[in-house]
């Protein structure tokens, strides 16, 4: 049994050392939609895979399929074929209550509409994922997630914004909240869906910045869906998402981030 | 803002239903209490004309009954009444004062006189300042001699007009006073006719028949202040002769007494001595005969062990103080049932109202709850948020309500003063005012709560928003998290 007390994986021989040594990987994923009668497969056999401490950027057009490939590898949905592994285990198959809890303790998200609880304040909203994550045991464990999540709060630099609500927040202020709060429970994969889409450029450059610098400190394996060339150059490896397959960025795509090596890994 | 709205209708609707409930509660209570303390719990009734054979001896033998503290036999009928200003009709009921003031608590509803603050709707200012003769209680049917008044045959009466009213339009009162003397010339100053005149011979006079002594009777106060009646007042109370359907038994009693009841149910009870209503219904030894316990919560126990001893009839059944009263329980019973069914309706109103303000939060929240579902919450964590949601509004809407609609039932008679006397000043009237008095014929509304209605009015509240919540929460539980995430 694995340390996340998920089942074993049991892949054919050939794939195993492949999916054991990454952190997060996808194989053979076909997603399809039924719209009336009509089908319409998103994602077409695509395989994926992302090592510990890595930042993967996917781009693509509107519609291409990629926050659906983020929500797979989220546990959010179930792909119509294919295995997602993590930790060299399928995860795919699990059952409800162990998707959720796995969701909760290894998985962190980021949305582009921040995607804070109104009602709540920055402090709370963070609070509300460590609540989550621990489930029944909250209240034995509610003094070490009050502490994590206004260290955590402080990280982002909104120590002295704990208290505000989210309307009261600038929209740079509410991505840090949203990223602080994803970082609750000490995830190993941080999957973002445009964090810096709603955001102009110098504020984009700040989140940018405190994504990398937090995923570096916690070694965190990233997944970031973008439309930014500068946040995908940024990235370790860039992939394009195009007709149901996964492909590297192409190099003319790089254009404007010279700044970053673009390393490309099949 | 949804949810304090939902809340706050929670709350007023439990304030407004403990009100009503402790007001008739309150009522059912106070009579409930009032008939306890002055009958019998158990009682052994004849409704034929035939009463019960030997009523003394069943009454003796009642005494050998476990748990029977006391029997003693009575005689009920009804009466036509005659008093100075009023004929009405009244239920006589013919008992052995003695033995009900020992075994019972009547004795403690006894006055001499009106107690004054049981004012009734006439007045009469003289007598109401005086004070109430506490002290001085009936303790027998014996007429007291100062009570007696010297009575004045009608034949020298002449109605007499107000000479200070005259003139007046409308209808003026006339009274009757006392003939003067004839000053026609007597028989004896034609004396001189010579003897020629033929004399009638004086009549002797009649024997004076054995007078019974005067029999005294004890009226509901505010019956007796409707009749007019005071302290020494005759009553003539007619009965059909069961010898002769041409001819009515007669008799006069004189008011010795008054009991203080708060409503007119109990007020038309007439009480006189048993023999007197013996004397004056020329039939039944007894038509009843009440039994007192020894513990009252023993009652229905006690009835079985007397229905050992004593064998029903057709007409003649052992029954409790409640069975005996059919027509006032019927009708709180049937007030029973109604708040019942506006208590349903309560119940069904609170959970569609939990439910509808619950559905519409899962519509606004949808966003959120794909947030807490990305965030790893399960369905059960979901259902449990907006199951809680529900309950919490249900609880902290009855607690408010509990706590408001106690405040106002308590002081229901201040509000219902304040709100009257705000009506006055607008110049709208009082509408108010007189709800006591219309409703239950009480001077203020009592008001009584049992604390087990409450308990289950609140359990019930909770459970149905519990379940009201259910279907919202499951359909939070059951949306697909990635569609949530995309609601606009």
């Amino acid at each position: 049994m694995s340390s996340t007390g998920i089942r074993p994986f049991s892949a054919p021989e050939h794939e195993a050392p492949e999916t054991a040594n990454l952190l997060m990987s996808a194989r053979e994923i076909y997603k399809d939609y039924r719209d009336g009668t009509r089908t319409i497969t998103v994602l077409r056999g695509l395989d994926f895979g992302l090592r510990a401490g890595e930042a993967v950027a996917i781009t693509g057009r509107s519609g291409s399929g990629k926050s659906t490939l983020l929500h797979l590898l989220g546990l959010l949905d179930t792909p119509t074929l294919g295995q997602v592994y993590f930790r060299g285990e399928e995860i795919g198959t699990l059952g409800e209550w162990s998707r959720n809890r796995l969701r909760a303790s290894a998985l962190g998200f980021v949305f582009q509409a921040y995607h804070l609880v109104a009602e709540l304040s920055a402090y709370q909203n963070v609070l509300l994922a460590g609540r989550v994550a621990a489930g029944i045991s909250w209240l034995a464990s509610g003094l070490e997630s009050r502490r994590q999540a206004r260290d955590l709060l402080k990280r982002v630099g909104l120590g002295n914004r704990m208290r505000h609500k989210p309307a009261k927040l600038s929209g740079g202020e509410k991505q840090r909240v949203a990223i602080a709060r994803a970082l609750m429970g000490a995830p190993e994969v941080l999957l973002a869906d445009e964090p810096t889409g709603n955001l102009d450029a110098s504020t984009a450059r700040g989140v940018e910045d405190l994504l990398f610098e937090l995923a570096g400190e916690r070694q965190l394996g990233m997944v970031l869906v973008t439309h930014e060339t500068g946040l995908a150059g940024r990235c370790d490896r860039a992939l394009f998402l195009e007709d149901g397959l996964l492909r590297p960025r192409k190099p003319d795509e790089a254009a404007g981030s010279e700044d970053h090596e673009i390393r490309v890994i099949d | 803002m949804v949810t304090y709205l939902a809340l706050l209708t929670v709350a007023i609707s439990v304030a407004s239903f403990v009100v009503v409930m402790g007001v008739l509660g309150g009522f059912r209570h106070r009579v409930e209490k009032i008939i306890q303390e002055t009958g019998a719990p158990l009682e052994i009734y004849c409704s034929a004309t035939y009463g019960i054979f030997q009523p003394d001896a069943v009454a003796a033998r009642l005494h050998s009954v476990s748990g029977v503290k006391g029997a003693s036999p009575y005689v009920q009928t009804m009466a036509l009444i005659r008093t100075d200003r009023f004929r009405t009709l009244g239920v006589i009921q013919g008992i052995d004062l003695n033995r009900e003031l020992k075994c019972g608590r009547l004795g403690e509803y006894l006055y001499a006189d009106l107690p004054v603050e049981n004012v009734g709707e006439i007045r009469d200012v003289a007598r109401d300042a005086r004070p109430p003769e506490a002290g001085l209680r009936p303790r027998s049917f014996v007429v007291p001699r100062h009570l007696v008044k010297r009575e004045i045959s009608k034949e020298k009466l002449e109605p007499w007009e107000d000479p200070s009213r005259q003139g007046e339009k409308g209808r003026v009162p006339v009274w009757f006073r006392k003939k003067k003397p004839d000053r026609s010339p007597s028989p004896k100053d034609d004396d001189d006719d010579g003897g020629l005149i033929p004399r009638t011979p004086k009549r002797k006079s009649r024997p004076k028949p054995e007078v019974a002594p005067p029999q005294g009777v004890i009226v509901g106060a505010k019956r007796g202040r409707k009749l007019g009646l005071y302290p020494g007042d005759e009553m003539i109370m007619a009965v059909q002769d069961p010898g002769d359907d041409d001819r009515a038994r007669v008799r006069k009693f004189y008011v010795i007494g008054f009991y203080k009841s708060d409503t007119d149910w109990l007020n038309d009870i007439i009480l006189v001595d048993r023999r007197a209503a013996q004397d004056l219904t020329g039939q039944a030894e007894a038509t009843g005969i009440s039994i007192w316990l020894q513990d009252n919560r023993r009652m229905f126990e006690v009835r079985e062990e007397v229905r050992k001893v004593f064998a029903e009839d057709r007409y003649t059944k052992v029954r409790t103080w409640k069975e005996s009263r059919p027509e006032v329980f019927g009708m709180m019973d049937m007030q029973d049932r109604v708040m019942l069914i506006i208590l349903m309706i309560f119940f069904v109103m609170t959970g569609a109202f939990v439910m509808a303000i619950l559905w519409v939060l899962v519509a606004e929240k949808t966003r959120d709850i794909g947030t807490v579902r990305a965030l790893g919450a399960g369905r059960p964590g979901v259902v449990m948020t907006f199951v809680s949601q529900g309950l919490a509004i249900s609880v902290i809407g009855v607690a408010l309500g509990l706590g408001i609609g106690y405040l106002l039932a308590t002081n229901v008679n201040e509000v219902i003063g304040a709100l009257d006397a705000a009506l006055v000043k607008m110049h709208m009237g009082r509408i108010f005012g007189s709800v006591s008095r219309q409703l239950f014929d009480m001077e203020k509304l009592p008001v009584h709560y049992d604390p087990v209605h409450l308990w289950v009015m609140t359990g019930i509240t909770v459970a149905v928003s519990f379940f009201a919540s259910l279907l919202p929460a499951l359909r939070a539980a059951f949306m697909d998290p990635v569609e949530a995430l995309r609601h606009e």
